[in-house]
């Protein structure tokens, strides 16, 4: 009919609590055997069933409550069309053909049977059991549920299980097996060299334990039950040592009751649902758990502290440092081997860095190798500068350090040549930077030149490495380097990491702080400096009030506490 | 405090004089850091590779870093090494890599460079010469000048960095 | 801080192809210890504790005549994990087997690549290898009888100790994309740069 659901799909949950808390409530009923003229009943209804008012309305009723179902015109007795079971994680209830086989002494050959045999004595002592359709099998049962293994999943007439499918259902995934693993017995048996049958059957497949249970119904027909043909699954349950549990079909929940149709003449169908009955965790709990983590990630953030520190530092206020971690990073397309570079950084006016730093550096010579059409020097040439800019007049648009350098050639016969001049703004972004400068060398007119260079070496030099920009003994408003020749070489690789840091970038969020510029964010600077001095006038302030209040005499103060109301004290 | 996660992968070498190759990794960084969790040094599988020219090693590299300062950015040394059929090792390459300074995920190709040994050694091989100090020598650079050197093949690294609290303290990434 | 991967496992590059041969590939994903806290170091409260399947085995598939060199499983992942310190950065392992020319199942390569943490889609390419044996003849003789070396557990290819006695060998590739969502890793002081398509973090 329609709203019932389709089973099939499974549904994975996970779970830290112990699983013996899981427990379960199965409900199912029969309902009309599927033929033309009996009367119809209508059908299970679930917790919430939206959806099913018209089918409600025909038949007068509201959702039915389980166990209640009475159908006009049936022979059969009600108790036996409707069963309801709440089971626990591994709890065995037995069914009929269970109770039958293992009251019997002679078919008991294992301990398990042993086991079985007493406990249902003890039932039947005590009354008979409390199931009579719903049973399980645990994990120690011997069930394997054949239907999984033959499940097909294309529409092909020979659909033949591939030998995957059969070493999944034959890999033995029980908690035995398991090997624990350490880092002791990991270092001296990493690999296995010459892998057994057993080894590749384990290994090849997923492989970690896993508990099953299977809640059966016993289908059969009134009065005789115990038959084996009657058995169906009705959901397969499997728990693995990671908390996941897979329930298979999942709980009803809003959808409709499940549909099992029984092949036989009577064509007999029951519907049944499956419902989470654990019990939930209580909130007050919950929040004892919530507050026992807080608690320990609070220690654990302390005792990271206390190993490095809590305190950061800070440039003064008023001040930007610039920290750019960078390498030279290779040089390419020059015409002789054997290069080195030579760089130096320029500071301009309000920039300022330790004495201890150095600006300046040479790689070592590296010979080149050919990499695709290039020549090309790697030197992996890591340099750290960090400097300071101080804002003294905000109108003024501060200039950004340049590196200047020159990539030189060193031959065998010690001749040293030039090879080429760049320089390079630092960005004023933060963040990773690759640049890449090409450069020029400069040439002297005529032919001579260049066969000096080329015989002996040297070449024409710059005498001042800043005329590359703009050079430093430069003082007018248009530089022209008319008359000037060049010739192009390579080009030299940069990888810049510019970090910059500042009391003024505390005020404002880092994320939107990325897209305005650093001027803009500096503009706090001369606002920073002017609510530092009256922080410390105010501190200043405080602390002479609190000299000259020691300086009193004692019995002035005295006086004034003990106006304060006494009124507490016995 | 500000923490630096550095999550990520020594995924290939290539360009190197032979293929078999492995590579030794080591984590170094200013007075001010310290290494909160993972393994600050390592050396990656010896590879062979047979599809491609890169020897591929895949090593994870997981480290917490916690700092007082911005001094002493850390710094990534790397030994190539190369073992030839007889199971004799020789350098292959050093280099050098500062960790990036953006959060986010970077493609770093490392260049590499060893020292030049004289022709005899060049011909007879396997590797030439060694620093006696790659630490100083690679990483700290001041002494680099007397060293000659050939380019070598390149390394190439997936590092991804996460920053915690650097906001805190003004610092822009 | 949650961070959630869903991701169809996609295509296989092999370093020799070879037309026609039905080369079965599954794949089985699980990630490393690296979840639970590292053994001696004080671990904050819950580390990874995950939601949805952390293992999968896929099926098994061939080459084809439209694409003699790439196998493709497109297998879904759909994992969802819960930490309060990025240490420990979930990985995926991945081991791939089939057949060779003599019918043995071997495995064909292990590979292992940590999960992105900046939100957005990624795709990564993983290179797989398999542990070799030094002496030339124990590897002729692996090559017969199809019991080549296989690492005892995959799990170690996630790891970074106890490789640097490994030789391996590296055949293939397998690519892998990623679509990432994080959660509360800005509210934990977390800055992890921006995404390929720039999506703003929570």
């Amino acid at each position: 009919m329609a709203g019932a659901a389709r089973r099939g799909g499974s549904a994975v949950y996970r779970s830290r609590d112990p699983i013996r808390n899981l427990r379960l409530r199965v409900r199912i009923q029969r309902v009309a055997p599927a033929g033309p003229l009996l009367p119809w009943v209508p059908p299970l209804a679930g917790p919430e069933r939206p959806g099913r008012a018209d089918r409600a309305a025909d038949a007068g009723a509201g959702p039915l409550r389980v166990t209640a179902a009475p159908r006009a015109g049936a022979q059969r007795p009600p108790e036996d069309e409707a069963e309801e079971v709440e089971v626990g994680w591994q709890e065995k209830l037995f069914s009929q053909f269970e109770v039958d086989l293992y009251l019997n002494e002679s078919a008991c050959q294992t301990p398990l049977d042993w086991q079985y045999h007493e406990e249902i004595r003890k039932l039947e002592k005590a009354g008979g059991r409390k199931n009579c359709r719903i049973f399980t099998y645990t994990d120690h049962d011997r069930f394997t549920n054949l239907e999984e293994l033959c499940q097909k999943v294309t529409d092909l007439d020979h659909e033949v299980p591939s030998y995957l499918v059969e070493r999944m259902a034959n890999v033995r995934r029980r908690r035995q097996d398991r090997r624990p693993v350490e880092a002791s017995s990991l270092k001296s048996k990493i690999i296995t060299w010459e892998p057994s049958e057993e080894f590749k059957k384990n290994n090849h497949v997923i492989n970690t334990p896993v508990q099953t249970m299977y809640i059966m119904g016993d289908l059969g027909p009134y009065g005789k039950l115990g038959h084996r043909e009657y058995e169906n699954v009705l959901c397969t349950i499997k728990v693995d040592g990671n908390g996941v549990i897979t329930v298979k079909p999942d709980f009803n929940g809003t959808k409709g009751a499940y549909r099992i149709e029984l092949d036989g003449e009577k064509r007999e169908v029951w519907e049944y649902t499956i419902e989470n009955a654990s019990a939930q965790v209580q909130p007050e709990e919950e929040e004892r758990e919530q507050r026992v983590f807080r608690e320990l990630y609070g220690r654990h953030r302390d005792y990271l502290s206390g190993l490095v520190g809590s305190d950061f530092e800070m440039p003064l206020p008023g001040t930007l440092r610039l920290l750019v971690n960078g390498e030279i990073v290779s040089a390419q397309g020059y015409e002789y081997d054997n290069l080195y570079v030579h760089f130096f950084l320029e500071l301009p006016n309000q920039w300022s860095s330790s004495p201890f730093q150095q600006l300046s550096g040479v790689t070592q010579t590296c010979a080149t190798k050919a990499v695709g059409w290039d020549n090309v020097a790697y030197f992996c040439y890591p340099f750290s500068v960090d400097m300071f800019y101080t804002q003294e007049d905000e109108d003024s648009l501060p200039q950004w350090p340049v590196l200047y350098f020159e990539v030189l050639s060193l031959d065998f016969w010690q001749r040293y040549r030039v090879e080429g001049y760049g320089s390079l703004v630092l960005p004023t972004c933060p963040g990773v930077h690759t640049l890449t400068i090409p450069t020029w060398r400069p040439v002297g007119l005529g032919p001579v030149a260049e066969m000096r260079r080329f015989f002996i070496g040297g070449s024409p030099e710059l005498e001042d490495l800043t005329y590359i920009r703009i050079p430093s003994t430069f003082k007018g408003k248009r530089l022209s380097r008319f008359g000037f020749r060049t010739e192009t070489t390579g080009s030299v690789t940069f990888r810049l990491c510019c970090l910059q840091q500042s009391r003024a970038f505390l005020e404002n969020s880092a994320l939107r702080q990325r897209m305005q510029s650093v001027l803009d964010r500096l503009g706090g600077f001369s606002q920073q400096s002017s609510v530092y001095n009256v922080l410390e006038a105010f501190q200043r302030a405080r602390r002479r009030m609190q000299e000259a209040r020691e300086s009193l005499p004692q019995d002035l103060i005295n006086t004034s506490a003990s106006a304060v109301p006494q009124s507490l004290e016995p | 405090m500000a923490e630096l996660h550095l999550i990520g992968q020594i995924e290939s070498g290539c360009g190197f004089s032979e293929r078999r190759l492995f590579c030794k990794w080591g984590l170094h960084a200013g007075a001010g850091w310290t290494l909160l969790a993972g393994a600050g040094a390592g050396q990656t599988h010896l590879d062979e590779p047979q599809a491609g020219e890169a020897a591929q090693w895949g090593h994870p590299l997981d480290l917490h870093l916690g700092t007082r300062g911005l001094q002493g950015w850390p710094r990534l040394l790397l030994e190539v090494w190369h073992v030839d059929t007889w199971g004799r090792r020789g350098l292959a390459g050093y280099g050098v890599c500062a960790v990036p300074s953006a959060p986010g995920c970077h493609r770093v190709t490392v260049v590499t460079w060893r020292p030049r040994g004289t022709r005899r050694q060049r011909l007879l091989g396997p590797g030439g010469p060694e620093l006696r100090d790659p630490l100083g020598t690679a990483t700290a650079a001041t002494e680099r000048f007397r060293l000659r050197t050939e380019s070598a093949g390149t390394v190439r690294l997936r590092l991804g960095v996460v920053a915690r609290h650097m906001a805190r303290y003004g610092v822009a990434l | 801080m949650t961070s959630t991967a869903n991701s169809p496992l996609s295509t296989a590059r092999t370093g020799s192809p070879r037309r026609y041969q039905h080369c079965p590939h599954p794949v089985t994903l699980s990630p490393p210890l690296s979840l639970s806290p590292a053994p001696g170091s004080p671990s904050p409260a819950h580390p990874g504790s995950p939601q949805g399947l952390e293992e999968g085995i896929s099926q098994i598939t061939s080459k084809s005549s439209v694409s003699p060199t790439t196998l493709v499983w497109n297998f879904p992942i759909d994992i969802t994990f819960k930490s309060t310190n990025p240490f420990g950065w979930p990985q995926i392992v991945l081991s791939v087997y089939g057949p060779d020319f003599f019918g043995h199942d071997v495995v064909r390569g292990y590979g292992a690549v940590h999960v992105p943490f900046v939100p957005g889609r990624h795709k990564r390419t993983i290179a797989m290898f398999v542990p070799e044996s030094t002496s030339r003849l124990q590897q002729l003789t692996s090559w017969f009888t199809g019991r080549r070396p296989e690492f005892t557990d995959p799990r170690v290819v996630a790891r970074g100790e106890g490789r640097e006695v490994t030789r391996v060998r590296s055949q293939g590739f397998v690519t892998v994309t990623f679509n990432v969502m994080t959660k509360d890793l800005h509210k934990l002081g977390y800055d992890v740069g921006q995404g390929p398509q720039g999506l703003h973090q929570a």
